[in-house]
């Protein structure tokens, strides 16, 4: 099988790295695509589950876009309602009414959800979520897990990171993932401090393992934060809508009193929601928080027309299907060729990591060589389904599963240096 | 912990260290102390210590007071003069972490507290030695031209890197909430293709430095060349660009080597040659 080369990706970050600070910042930083030489880092264009890349090659995309492609690039019924709106008008002086309607679709939806405020990003409604928690307890601290990602805002980040100072996480206890005890014990240890509690609905860490929530563990949450008046928030800016269009708690059997969503909103117009409960409305009411595109009005045709295409679509069963099948058949594969392929997660979000090498360097080096082939795979993230892949891409992905497991057998000592 | 207080730890228990390999590899300095018997140790009041012994040739270096020579003073820590490896001392006393930094700095004396009959060996070989070591510490683009400099630097500086690393974990007020990500699994830094080398023992009860390069890393980091990595160490290398281009090859638990990175990020708050502490000033 042919294997790809990134010249022009290559020769576009170093013109990069000379006026933006790292070259490509953040989460689509190549720092983690091991081995960069591997990897592209410019995208020309999209159509379904493919991108191309600036020197011309085409991926069958598993990354999307890390979760905002969902029904695939250049979708024809979202680009059209965008287009209407955007016909229309955009940023106005004034919202628009679309902003109601999709208030309203998104309350109609989301099991618990009585109202929805819009921003931007995901980081906006993680961090509005605990100021609203704080207001409406008047307590200071709140509960988060250790390693959970909510964005990149000082208290998101963590203590000794750049930038980040002692009194930025303060206000924050972290606890870790599937510990009741723990939770006990915090409540126990800061009696009338909590205002909230904040996790993803399972959690997905990057360079490990995804770990779903223990039989009960949310119930017992859900229970702890009534009991002692804590405000309980999701963090669904990743899972939403890939796990049940009603929300990821509800696919978990509890109900939030906030819940974050982004990603996967408006496949790729930029909006991010949060819902709350009607206990909550005037809580959020009295916290100020509001920013310069926030009340964009294409962004939420783009999210109405997306919601109702993952309904029509039954998105979450279809992306469930297709995960399962490529990760069934990447397995089947990797045994074939005497490997194990772990597979963590939910099969719309897979984790995926190769267990003959606790260090990763394996599965770095066969990301990367289904990469060089046309799948865009990461070592170190889950992956994304999305409703545009196919049978075909299915196929085609298993083919170059095949062909990297086989580059692996040449050459077994290859990583580090080579 | 006080601004000098972590910076006499990381001169005591990070640069003090490559005297074994300037001892090691510089053939005049070997030449300089292959008849050297005795230890000369640091003693700060009330903080940290370090002993640095020549035996046969070779210079070891470790924390604390080392092991003891014959009619050590009493009181003073286990004078254990049936160790074979006892050598005769000189006590260096310094009255403050600052009183040593100072030293290391260039600009103070230690006080002798006993083994006088071995000042001649301090006051000569020893200072010959310090100095020398400081020469390989304090590049210039016209030292650094020259290969054997060039290769010597880069291996000091590696070394006192990772050497940093548990002193700044253990102490440093940014660095103390980043020991959670450095639990698990060796990090080596190897320069390519024949090193040096260092490697970074990561266990739950902290960060062991080792110099060479161990099998089985959780994650490598793996440098180009010399002159690649004296530029990365010495501050000069697009770290970020280094590492798509390949300068600078990173493979394995790379989260490990993200929070490593923040550490090795704070030496230089200390360990500039123009250190000084503004902050606490
Ligand atoms: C679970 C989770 N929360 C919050 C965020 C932050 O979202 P954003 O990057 O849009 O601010 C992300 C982004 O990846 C996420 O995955």
């Amino acid at each position: 099988m042919d294997t790809y080369s990134f010249a022009k990706s290559q020769e576009l970050f170093a013109r990069a790295t000379k006026v933006i600070p790292c070259g490509i910042p953040g989460h689509f930083s190549p720092a983690p695509l091991v081995p960069p030489t591997a990897y592209p880092f410019f995208a020309m264009s999209g159509t379904g589950a493919h991108f191309t890349d600036v020197d011309g090659n085409d991926f069958i995309d598993y990354m999307c876009a890390y979760g905002p492609m969902v029904l695939g690039y250049d979708n024809k019924v979202v680009h059209d309602a965008a287009a209407r709106q955007r016909k229309l008008g955009d940023t106005l002086g004034a919202p628009a009414p679309v902003m109601v309607e999709l208030a309203e679709k998104l309350t109609a939806m989301i099991a618990g959800a009585d109202w929805a405020f819009f921003a931007k990003n995901g980081g906006d409604q993680t961090n509005y979520a605990t100021m609203i928690a704080r207001a409406a307890t008047g307590r200071p601290l709140i509960v988060a897990i250790e390693g959970g990602y909510h964005g990149v805002a000082p208290w998101m980040q963590g203590a000794g990171h750049h930038g980040v100072i002692a009194g930025d996480v303060a206000g924050f206890v972290r606890i870790p993932w599937n510990d009741v005890a723990a939770f006990v014990r915090v409540l126990a240890e800061n009696p009338g401090q909590i205002a909230g509690f904040i996790a993803t609905p399972y959690h997905h860490p990057t360079f490990a393992d995804s770990e779903l929530p223990d039989l009960g563990y949310w119930q017992s949450i859900r229970e702890l934060c009534d009991r002692h008046g804590v405000v309980l928030i999701v963090d669904d800016v990743r899972c939403g809508f890939r796990l049940s269009l009603r929300g990821s708690a509800e696919f978990f059997g509890f109900t939030p009193d906030l819940a974050c969503y982004c990603k996967a909103i408006a496949n790729g117009y930029p909006i991010s929601a949060l819902v709350g409960i009607e206990a909550l409305k005037g809580e959020a009411a009295k916290v100020f928080y509001t920013g310069s595109y926030w009340y964009q009005a294409v962004p939420m045709a783009a999210g109405l027309a997306c919601l109702a295409e993952l309904e029509r679509l039954d998105a979450p069963a279809r992306m469930q299907d297709y995960g399962r099948a490529l990760t069934g058949g990447m397995q089947r594969l990797a045994d074939e060729h005497g490997y194990e392929l772990k597979v963590t997660g939910v099969p719309s979000m897979p984790y995926l990591r190769l267990t003959d090498d606790p260090s990763l360097m394996l599965h770095q080096r066969f990301c990367s060589e289904c990469a060089r082939r046309g799948a865009y795979m990461t070592s170190h993230h889950n992956w994304f389904m999305s409703c545009a892949h196919t049978q075909d891409d299915l196929d085609r992905t298993l083919a170059i599963v095949d062909d990297a497991f086989a580059a692996l057998e040449k050459s077994p000592e290859g990583q580090g240096g080579s | 912990m006080s601004y000098d207080s972590i910076r006499a730890r990381l001169n005591l228990y990070a640069v003090l260290p490559n005297l074994e390999d300037v001892v090691r590899d510089d053939p005049q300095m070997r030449a300089l102390v292959s008849d050297a018997r005795i230890t000369v140790k640091f003693l700060v009041a009330g903080g940290p210590s370090a002993f640095v012994r020549f035996v046969g040739g070779v210079c070891t270096v470790g924390r604390g007071s080392g092991p003891e020579a014959a009619g050590a003073p009493a009181g003073s820590s286990a004078a254990s003069s049936a160790d074979s490896s006892a050598t005769p001392s000189v006590v260096l006393s310094f009255a403050s972490a600052s009183h040593l930094n100072k030293m290391f700095g260039g600009t103070g004396s230690p006080i002798p507290l006993w083994g006088f009959t071995h000042l001649g060996f301090l006051k000569n070989e020893f200072t010959e030695l310090t100095d020398r070591m400081a020469y390989y510490l304090a590049p210039s683009e016209e030292l650094l031209s020259h290969p054997g400099y060039l290769a010597m630097n880069t291996q000091l500086t590696l070394n006192t890197a990772a050497f940093a690393v548990p002193v700044l974990l253990g102490h440093d007020a940014d660095c103390i909430p980043l020991r959670h990500g450095l639990t698990q699994g060796t990090i080596v830094i190897k320069v390519l293709p024949d090193g040096p080398a260092v490697s970074l023992v990561c266990g739950a009860s902290g960060v062991l430095p080792v110099k060479g390069e161990l099998s089985h890393p959780s994650a490598l980091v793996l440098l180009r060349d010399l002159p690649t990595a004296s530029a990365f160490l010495n501050g000069r290398l697009d770290t970020f660009a280094a590492a798509v281009t390949g300068e600078v090859q990173i493979w394995g638990r790379i989260g490990m080597v993200d929070t490593l990175a923040l550490v090795l990020d704070r030496v230089g708050k200390y360990l500039t040659p123009a250190a000084e502490p503004a902050a606490t000033a």
